[in-house]
């Protein structure tokens, strides 16, 4: 079998190095030979028995008592109780006298007083004087003192005898053991052995020549020192798990967005954006869609509930546009031949479609000029996996002299091959109530197949000339939540605006 | 978009001829139609020219199709026109004056002929009920009614009728009812009773046995109106308070009818008003007027040169007869079931279809422009760019939620909320006020997610705005949230200083006094240099989180970014003019420099000044002289970091020359010079040479600096911070600052 000991930990090599087959291995055995803590011990330990290098022999339980601070000084003062004994040799005492003399606690003067007169050494004379009736001290006491003064800081409770073991005991604390002389403490000592597989990397160890002493991290000190010259590196496990960083990041649909704007600024598109709530008037009449027709009801809106209406409209616009409603004005058009409605014209909705802003943006655009927005827009549908509450709609115009419907289907072309990547593309005609002629683009994805790009015209002069434009103005609307979708590998439309932060965490991009 | 469905039988029919799915998807645009679908023999077609009813009926894709590929125009003989009435046969239909200012008109056409099978008859049905929900707006303006011709005794009468007295048994029902009671029991009259319920007096139709006909626009009578598979001969009207959706509904119904193969019979309308076509007009009826085109205009918006005769001959295609009498204009003859040519564009599209859109070769525009993103998108793109550098995930919710959301969860009132009058749901009915809501729903459905939580969106958000001509105002807006099991003031408050940093704003936080998305005393307003709320962060309130449903410590905030960087641009515009040259003299001719009190002592000639003996950070130490006795011991003097004017112009004190001036600042307008506080600098190394904020490099002038020249830069403190012309004045982030004197001047 292949043993790769380069994966090994420094403290697990240097352990395989220095035990052999015969070995009882102990953590007092490695502690004493390669100075490790107790930590490590354990460490190193449980890593090789996990590859089967060593194997648990045996298991022990020990006690120990271990000299505590307060047992140190006990043994450089004695035993209180014996230095009591002596005192009183002196003659009777008060139990606080000898407190003072002794500089004790009152409550151990009490104790060992209790004990001396247990032992029917020292009783309360009618003085109520402590006073000595025999000079002998007690049998505990004096085991007690040898023990101290004999035993060393550590004990095994093997090593004592029975009445050794109860005179301990007497001194002795689990916890809470700073006011008493020892500690005890329990301690498993486990026994292992090098099993033929530790033996095998042992040899490999030896055979590569790795000391286990090989640098780990590299240190500012080392550098600064030069000291990394005088050893070598300890290798890593490159496939080792590793830890998972939540780094801070764009939001992928909003990136797809980001690209499609830069990909249309680059291609001489200036940005126009505009607040949310809209009036019918820009919404719908400026886009000579009639008020009371069917062609409004193409799509419903949201009405805004308060301010219901919006304070006017701008002029000229307003008069404008009602007379191009109403018999076509100057426009070249018959108009649609009913009574435009100034009350209906301001009522407010939410803005249910991007080319109002291409109407806002022919007040003021520059010509020739070329514009688009990505916006945001609202529809009365029911959400599901096709239809959001609200969604982005990518529009714009290009206003030109001379432009017509041969560079409307240049400029779908481009659309096409620029920002879908289509391998094909067709034309059809199409309806918009503010486009004449109309087209739709489809186009063939190299993933999604045929599908429709979007649509796009020549706005009507009905719009154009109402809104104070008197060159041709070709719009166009590209359907881009698909390729969203595509991109991002999804196929909920709901999905691009879910505030689940794990999901957004973890999405990638195809 | 209207959709319709048709046996595929009666289609193939109608059409001429069979043809593949695949014939079919190719040839329907051109009557801007899509194959929807086709199924157990039928097939499913989407119309998307909502202006051209005529389309909305296989009948009429059919003759569109048949029209393109023949070249034939079909014929209609049967339509009246101005002062050719077809004969009528005495079959009247008699609007009795009553009607006006309730629905108008009522006209009306009758045929026979031809058995109605299964269908037919759906066929039928379907087209009456596009034209009047799709163009007669859901009945308001056109109601139709098909009835059996042969059990009417002619003329047929409309009234207006007291609808309480006025009884009849409705279809799909046995008993007798009143028009009123109709409206309230019959499902009909429930879904369209409202287009009449509040006048005195409802549309009724009867003929002239007193049967009944129908109740327009609600529901035919059991017996009349009761159409059934083998009856051959129908009547049928349609009212409406407009006369030419009225003729066109006819024109349309009459020439798909006459394609499916009934004879067509014309009826005479007497009607109750004067109308541009008299008082009596026979239907079907031509009332279209010709439209034009001119062959410039043609060249202009197609990009092409089209001759008269291609034109021409591309219109007949579209089923549109034109001629032209010279090589300048089009004329054409609207067909009897089209009124959809308002401009002469509208006859250009036309010639587009016919001629066929696969003839025009693509163009590029080839005018320049610029490109260029909106302000407010470079903006938002900076404010990302820093956030996701922060770490912050960037999230993109929607617009539209529920009131609990937007209002009650966040414990705030609903009055400044853009609510929608007409929400689909509860789920959508405000217009998001604020970005924060959204980032709380995050939360609430992402308990599960990793902590901390580090989300931002840079979007927008809609609230009332009294100013507005809307009333409302849509901005765009910074909102951030950040939590995990401890989460404090500070977080946020590290977030805003590191962004407003490297957006290189000047900002001052306001305590918020009270805001119940916040703890109280933990939220802070964001001021602008002109101390405008530009934003507000803070710990969210745990009854905010309680409602959310969130139970983990939260901060957040939200900056109006359009305030933030528009109101600042023309703020900083104006200083930079008024700045520009003090600035340069201050930044080239000031040198100040941090240095260490290393001794002090009495002047033995000048009660009030000491000498002082400074480390600067150069190999010589450096002697000073300071009249500050009055106002400051030894001892709380030396050892202290101080600023030094290290090259100011040397001067002698009473017999000791003090090479330099330290910094002080007093109260604005104290004559009498008796406040002064030193400026300490205990924090910033000795030798450190100051500048002010964003300073650029900048080499120093090597001459002594006079005393004049030193005052005439005037420093001062605000809001505790040293500065030169409202600009703070330290290194690397630490500032000059005074504890008591906080809006003085510096001397």
């Amino acid at each position: 079998m292949e043993i790769n000991v380069r994966n090994l930990h420094p403290l697990e090599i240097r352990l395989l190095r220095d035990v052999t087959l015969d070995d009882v291995i102990t953590r007092d055995k490695i502690i004493d030979d390669l100075g490790y803590n107790i930590g490590q011990c354990n460490q190193a330990f449980s890593w090789l028995e996990a590859k089967g290098f060593i194997e648990e022999t045996e298991r022990t339980k020990k006690t120990f008592y271990e000299l505590t601070d307060y047992g140190r000084a006990l043994r450089e003062k004695g035993l209180s109780v014996i230095r009591m004994v002596d005192i009183l040799k002196k003659g009777p005492l008060t139990l606080p006298e000898i407190a003072e003399k002794l500089s004790l606690e009152q409550s151990e003067v009490g104790s060992s007083f209790g004990s001396l007169t247990k032992n029917k050494i020292a009783k309360l004379n009618d003085e109520r004087k402590a006073e000595l009736i025999s000079d002998s001290i007690p049998e505990d006491a004096i085991l007690q003192k040898s023990i101290l003064e004999t035993k060393g800081d550590l004990i095994e409770e093997s090593t004592l005898t029975l009445s050794e073991k109860s005179a301990i005991q007497a001194l002795s604390k689990k916890r809470g053991a700073s006011s008493s002389p020892y500690k005890i403490s329990e301690r498993e000592d486990v026994f292992y052995r090098l099993t033929e597989l530790g033996n095998e990397a042992k040899k490999e160890i030896e055979k590569s020549r790795i000391t286990g002493e090989e640098f780990g991290l590299l240190t500012p000190e080392m550098l600064s020192s030069g000291s990394w010259k005088e050893g070598s590196f300890r290798p890593y496990g490159v496939n080792s798990p590793t830890q998972r960083l939540i780094p801070g990041r764009f939001n992928p649909y909003g990136d797809y967005i980001k690209w499609v704007k830069d990909k249309l600024t680059s291609l001489g598109f200036e940005e126009f954006d505009g607040p949310l709530v809209e009036n019918e008037f820009w919404n719908g009449d400026a886009l000579f869609m009639p008020q009371f027709h069917s062609a409004r009801d193409i799509h419903d809106v949201y009405y805004v509930k308060d301010p219901s209406h919006a304070k006017s409209i701008e002029e000229p616009w307003l008069s404008q546009v009602k007379k191009t409603h109403e018999n076509g004005w100057k426009t070249g058009s018959r108009g649609w031949g009913y009574k435009f409605d100034h009350e209906f014209t301001r009522r407010q909705i939410l803005r249910s479609q991007g080319t109002v802003l291409s109407a806002h943006q022919l007040t003021k655009a520059h010509i020739p000029g070329k514009y688009f927005g990505v916006v945001r827009c609202f529809r009365y549908d029911q959400v599901d996996a096709t239809h959001g509450a609200d969604f982005y709609q990518t529009e714009g115009i290009v206003l030109g002299e001379d432009v017509n419907l041969k560079n409307l289907l240049g400029l779908l072309k481009m659309f096409a091959e620029e920002i879908a990547g289509a391998e094909q593309v067709k034309y059809v005609p199409g309806y918009f109530p503010f486009t004449e002629p109309s087209i739709e683009v489809h186009i063939k994805h190299p993933v999604l197949g045929w599908f429709e790009l979007g649509g796009s015209g020549i706005f009507r002069p009905e719009v154009t000339k109402a809104l104070g434009v008197d060159v041709p103005v070709l719009a166009w609307g590209l359907g881009i939540d698909r390729m969203a979708l595509m991109h991002l590998g999804l196929n909920d439309l709901r999905e691009l605006f879910t505030p689940n932060i794990e999901s957004i965490r973890t999405r990638r991009v195809n | 978009m209207p959709k319709i469905e048709v046996k595929e039988d009666l289609f193939y029919e109608l059409y001429g001829k069979k043809a593949s799915d695949d014939e079919l998807v190719d040839i329907f645009p051109v009557a801007k139609a899509e194959l929807d679908g086709h199924e157990d023999g039928t097939i499913k077609i989407e119309l998307n020219d909502t202006n051209r009813p005529d389309l909305w009926s296989a009948a009429g894709v059919a003759r569109a199709l048949k029209t393109y590929e023949t070249g034939k125009i079909p014929e209609y003989p049967f339509f009246s026109k101005k002062g050719d009435f077809k004969d009528h046969g005495g079959r009247r239909i008699v609007n009795d004056k009553s009607v006006v200012g309730i629905r108008d008109f009522s006209v009306g056409f009758a045929v026979r002929g031809k058995k109605v099978d299964d269908g037919l008859l759906r066929a039928l049905i379907q087209a009456q009920e596009k034209l009047c929900w799709n163009f007669g707006r859901k009945r308001k303006t056109i109601a139709m009614g098909i009835y059996r011709s042969d059990l009417i005794k002619f003329p047929v009468h409309y009234a207006a009728v007291d609808p309480d007295k006025t009884k009849f048994v409705p279809l799909g029902m046995t008993e007798e009812l009143s028009l009123r009671e109709i409206n309230e029991k019959h499902p009909k009259g429930r879904e369209y009773g409202y287009i009449v319920k509040d006048f005195p007096l409802f549309p009724y139709l009867y003929d002239d046995n007193g049967d009944t006909l129908s109740n327009p626009p609600i529901i035919n009578s059991a017996r009349i109106g009761a159409v059934e598979v083998g009856d051959s001969d129908f009547f049928i009207e349609v009212s409406g308070p407009i006369l030419d959706d009225l003729i066109l509904a006819i024109s349309i119904l009459s020439c798909d009818m006459y394609d499916m193969g009934w004879e067509i019979l014309p009826v005479k309308a007497e009607l109750a008003k004067d109308t541009e076509y008299g008082r009596e007009i026979v239907l079907p009826y031509y009332f279209q007027k010709p439209q034009r085109a001119k062959l410039s205009d043609v060249k202009k918006v197609l990009g092409e040169e089209l001759s008269a005769a291609e034109c021409i001959e591309s219109l007949k295609r579209m089923g549109v007869e034109a001629h032209s009498d010279n090589e300048r204009e089009i004329q054409i003859r609207v067909p009897e079931y089209r009124n959809d040519f308002l401009h002469p564009v509208d006859v250009i599209e036309d010639i587009m279809i016919g001629h066929g859109l696969g003839n025009f070769t693509p163009v590029m525009p080839s005018d320049f422009t610029v490109g260029r993103l909106s302000p407010e998108e470079e903006n938002g793109r900076k404010v990302k760019d820093i956030m996701v550098g922060l770490g912050f995930q960037e999230m993109m919710y929607n617009y539209l939620g529920s009131k609990k959301e937007y209002i009650d969860n966040m414990h705030i009132s609903p009055d400044d909320a853009v609510f929608i009058s007409n929400p689909m749901s509860e789920n959508y009915e405000v217009v998001r006020p604020s970005v924060l809501p959204s980032l709380l729903e995050s939360e609430s459905v992402s308990t599960g997610a990793t902590y901390p939580h580090n989300i931002f969106e840079v979007g927008k958000a809609t609230f009332k705005d009294a100013s507005a001509n809307s009333g409302t105002i849509t901005i765009n807006s910074l909102g951030f949230l950040s939590s995990d099991q401890v989460k404090t003031y500070n977080d946020a408050a590290s977030i805003i200083q590191t962004l407003m940093y490297f957006l290189k704003k000047v900002y001052s936080l306001e305590e918020v006094k009270e805001d119940p998305r916040f703890i109280p005393g933990r939220a802070a307003y964001i001021l602008n240099k002109s101390g405008e709320r530009v934003g507000i962060f803070g710990e969210t309130h745990p009854a905010v989180l309680t409602s959310w449903g969130s139970e983990m410590p939260t901060v957040m905030g939200e900056i109006n970014l359009d305030a933030l960087f528009k109101r600042e641009e023309i703020k900083e515009e104006k200083k930079s003019e008024r700045n520009e040259e003090i600035l340069k003299d201050w930044r080239e001719k000031v040198i100040l420099k941090v240095s260490k009190i290393k001794n002090i002592e009495r002047h033995p000639d000048g009660d009030k000044l000491y000498i002082l003996v400074l480390d600067t950070g150069e190999d010589e130490d450096r002697v000073i002289v300071s009249s500050i006795v009055p106002f400051y011991r030894e001892e709380e003097l030396l050892g202290h970091n101080i600023v030094l004017v290290s090259n100011l112009k040397p001067a002698n004190f009473r017999g000791v020359k003090s090479r330099g001036m330290l910094l002080a600042a007093q109260e604005e307008g104290d004559e009498t010079h008796s406040t002064c506080e030193v400026i300490f600098a205990d924090d910033i190394p000795v030798g450190t040479v100051l500048e002010y904020d964003g300073q650029e490099e900048t080499v120093k002038v090597d001459t002594y600096l006079k005393a004049e020249k030193f005052f005439s830069m005037p420093m001062k403190t605000i809001d505790g911070t040293v500065t030169i012309e409202g600009i703070p004045v330290g290194k690397d982030g630490r500032h000059l600052r005074v504890k008591k004197y906080v809006n003085g001047i510096v001397g």
